[in-house]
């Protein structure tokens, strides 16, 4: 509750910045509602965006439960999406119902390598895994543009993006939450990932696994001194954070575009830590709070359009502030110790 | 009538909804010993750091020499010549004793001194109270004792007048604290008031000249010192009477060897235990005595956590018998997850056992119950098992941490400071825990650094020194003096 309340303030106060823009905040608000809900190409496009944010959500959330800090999401999500074009481009035999299978499940043991590296580190180097995943954001980049470029382009296209993938791979036909949403990016991979969110719940409330991890994140010498192999299960967060990272493959490679073109993600990874924030580090929660900042973000797009002071970068703004208003719960106690003095 | 030099009058406190004190009234003459006595989390440490200007009142009013005072920082209470000594010292480790004391005067008329002249000046108030010091070593080579002068001498050449001490007896060993007392009754014939926050009634009874009793966030009552008894001011810190311990009725099982350490040499960066030999027995309670650092931890490391230790460096044979039930020396760092619920914790390394877990998943309504039931059979409260650890008091933290370690009747225990920081009503309970298991059948290994309480509970005491086990006293042979001195130099 504190949290919706502090998403709120932080929100207020950055539409009150448009002032010294000259827009008047109310407008500014009606324009990001009717952009981000407004028809159901609006809504299908907001969803769009909240999809791989869940999944980067639930990544960011996972390492923070086990004490680790995934800065890396970006990195992993990238080497996924590029490894689900390349299986996609380079295997165009594979039949139907298997191809999608098989691209995701390279996708997502790529996505679980990258993460498992930082995590390897972490436990046998005592490398610090903030540092470490940034560099592999770098290098993920770094691999992904040489791939995309060499390796397999697109060769109909000027764009920097990889070439169309085996429409074997597509599952568009089956797919319920696309025909919902003509003419956008959604699909069904929004229901894998409100399913992946139930899981991860379960796995880490009701499984002996879920509880070593979170034993690990809350005190690891306990957790040794437990018999609690801390190695074991910061390899195994990190892994899980990058695999779910690496889900992004299915919503942006097999559920929509078919290929990985590069700069596709405005910074998922890292609204994704917003997003595990404000939900608290809650998988459930995650959905919601990912459906929140999905919804800033497609809203935010139609600024440049509708005003003339104001473009979409606001949206970052707007992030900036509903973080802030979120993480300062500082207030709340300072504000309870002030009525009580007063009574 | 004399003015008191230190005055609470109906003073309270707050934390969120917690009274940490609440109607607070006592006076401290000048001139005198006073002890503030009560069980951990009884506001005595509060009261003295609303003094110290460290937290402020939200009502009432402390007087000094009769002046109403209200220090907004520990500066403000230092320029009216109150000094207080933290139970964790204040100090640059680094640097020389000198340069700890000179820091703190920065800004002071001394501080204008050329260097040779305040050392000069230290030096003659440290010999005018009859202060051992070499003012130019390094703080992390002096012993802890040493510390504790630096801290006091400190204070004393800031001219402070009220002293105040947090637990200064905690960390020091026997004769280290009859150096200390020796110090202190020297300030109060110079004049000087000394306020002491302690809960060891011995210490109360032979240094002090009046006593203030907290309970619960209140003051229970004020007493001069000669018209009371130790045995008066536990009832009054507890509120009920203590049970006196009662003599064992089993006998110790020399046939059966529970927990062997054979010829044990190990490292760990700086610290190293050499050539541990000792053997624990069914239905006995072995004690380990020594000052903390002496390699006890390496000790418990070689049977719980052989990998922590320095590689290859293990030699010997550890080994023991059944299964084995351990509370750690530092539970908030090695025991507990102290952000989660209680129940967590109970299951916490034995959350894979058939009671609490079936395959991959825990079984959620018997770790709620079981945790319940032993919140319950060992009353630690509240009984909520829902709670998060650290909302728990410390003996109510140690009671689980205890529940936990003795709830499956292992065959050897592990018990490392198994008391501290613990209340007097939480620490009866445990000595009691450990007397059952012992007469259960289980060895005990009990390391402490209270002597007390290894008198009380030990069928044998060994005394561990710089890593070696130097003396070894069976229980005819208890005897303070002889303890104290080798752990303090090994003789």
């Amino acid at each position: 509750m504190r949290r919706l309340l502090g998403f709120v303030i932080g929100l207020v106060v950055a539409l009150l910045l448009t002032l010294f823009a000259g827009e008047n905040p109310w407008h500014i608000f009606l324009i990001l509602t009717k952009s981000a809900f407004g028809s159901m190409y609006d809504l299908g496009l907001t969803l769009s965006y909240t999809t791989p944010l869940i999944f980067c959500g639930l990544s960011v959330a996972i390492a923070f439960h086990a004490g680790l800090f995934n800065i890396g999401a970006e990195g992993q999500l990238t080497m996924a999406v590029v490894t689900a074009a390349a299986v996609g481009v380079l295997f165009p035999e594979v039949p139907f119902p298997l191809a999608p299978l098989v691209g995701f499940s390279a996708a997502l043991l790529v996505g679980a390598f990258w993460g498992w590296i930082a995590g390897w580190l972490r436990a046998y180097r005592g490398s610090h895994e903030v540092i470490i995943t940034i560099m592999l954001n770098f290098i993920a980049a770094g691999l992904a543009s040489w791939f995309t470029l060499k390796v397999i382009p697109n060769p109909h296209s000027q764009n920097p993006e990889t070439a169309l993938v085996s429409a074997n791979y597509m599952f568009k036909d089956y797919d319920l939450i696309a025909r919902l949403f003509p003419d956008t990016p959604a699909n069904a991979s929004l229901g894998f990932a409100i399913v992946f969110a139930l899981l991860m719940w379960i796995f880490l409330w009701k499984t002996t696994w879920g509880f070593e991890l979170r034993a690990v994140g809350s005190n690891p010498e306990a957790a040794h001194r437990a018999g609690i192999s801390e190695k074991k299960m910061q390899m195994l967060a990190m892994a899980l954070a990058g695999a779910l990272a690496g889900c992004v493959a299915l919503s942006e490679v097999l559920g929509s575009a078919g290929q990985y073109r590069m700069g596709f993600s405005p910074d998922y990874g890292f609204i994704g830590i917003a997003v595990a924030l404000l939900a608290n580090n809650n998988p459930l929660g995650i959905i919601a709070a990912a459906f929140l900042m999905g919804a800033l973000h497609k809203g935010a797009s139609d600024l440049d359009l509708e005003t003339s002071t104001i473009t979409r970068d606001f949206s970052r703004i707007i992030q900036a502030l509903i973080i802030l208003g979120v993480a300062a719960q500082g207030y709340w106690e300072w504000m309870k110790k002030k009525k009580r003095r007063k009574n | 009538m004399t003015v008191p030099a230190v005055e609470f009058k109906g003073v309270s406190k707050y934390f969120g909804e917690v009274r940490a004190n609440s109607d607070i009234s006592f006076s401290v003459l000048p001139g005198t010993i006073h002890a503030i006595v009560g069980e951990n989390g009884a506001g005595k440490s509060t009261a003295m750091k609303i003094l110290f200007g460290m937290y402020r009142a939200d009502s009432g009013d402390i007087l000094v020499h009769g002046k109403p005072v209200s220090f907004r920082s520990p500066i403000e209470a230092m320029t009216s010549r109150i000094g207080m000594v933290h139970q964790h010292f204040m100090l640059a480790e680094p640097f020389s004793a000198l340069d700890n004391i000179l820091l703190q005067q920065k800004g002071s008329a001394f501080s204008l001194l050329p260097r040779k002249e305040q050392k000069k000046r230290l030096t003659e108030i440290a010999e005018h109270y009859g202060f051992v010091l070499d003012l130019e070593a390094n703080v992390e080579d002096l012993s802890v004792g040493e510390q504790q002068r630096v801290e006091i001498l400190k204070i004393l050449s800031q001219d402070s007048e009220i002293l105040i001490l947090d637990e200064p007896t905690a960390v020091l060993t026997p004769q280290e604290v009859q150096d200390l007392f020796r110090n202190l009754r020297h300030l109060r014939d110079e004049g000087k008031t000394i306020l002491i926050i302690t809960h060891k009634l011995k210490e109360v009874m032979s240094l002090t000249d009046s006593v203030t009793v907290f309970r619960a966030g209140r003051v229970v009552g004020q007493k001069k010192t000669a018209e009371t008894s130790a045995d008066d001011l536990a009832e009054m810190m507890v509120g009920r009477r203590l049970q006196k311990a009662q003599e064992r009725e089993t006998k110790v099982d020399p046939n059966q060897v529970l927990l062997r350490f054979d010829n044990v040499s190990a490292k760990m960066g700086n610290h190293a235990i050499h050539e541990i030999q000792l053997h624990v027995h069914s239905k006995e309670i072995v004690g380990i005595a020594g000052v903390e650092g002496n390699g006890q931890d390496l000790i418990i490391r070689s049977l719980l956590d052989a990998t922590s230790l320095d590689r290859n460096s293990l030699t010997g044979q550890v080994s023991h018998e059944g299964t084995l039930g351990a509370f750690p020396e530092d539970r908030l760092r090695l025991g507990v997850l102290p952000a989660r619920p209680v129940y967590e914790n109970f299951i916490l390394g034995q959350h894979k056992s058939p009671l609490f877990s079936r395959g991959l998943f825990l079984k959620g309504k018997e770790v709620i119950s079981k945790t319940q039931e032993i919140m319950n059979t060992y009353d630690i409260r509240p009984h909520n098992p829902l709670l998060s650890f650290e909302k728990l008091s410390g003996g109510n933290q140690q009671k689980l941490v205890v529940a936990r370690a003795l709830s499956q009747k292992p065959q050897v225990v592990i018990a490392a400071q198994p008391t501290r920081g613990v209340d007097i009503g939480a620490i009866e309970f445990i000595h009691n825990q450990l007397r059952t298991a012992r007469d259960e059948g289980a060895g005990v290994l009990l390391i402490s650094s209270e002597l007390d309480e290894l008198m009380a509970l030990s069928d044998r005491i060994v005394v561990i020194y710089k890593g070696r086990l130097v003396a070894e006293f069976t229980r005819s042979q208890f005897d303070e003096v002889a303890l104290g001195k080798a752990m303090g130099c090994g003789k």
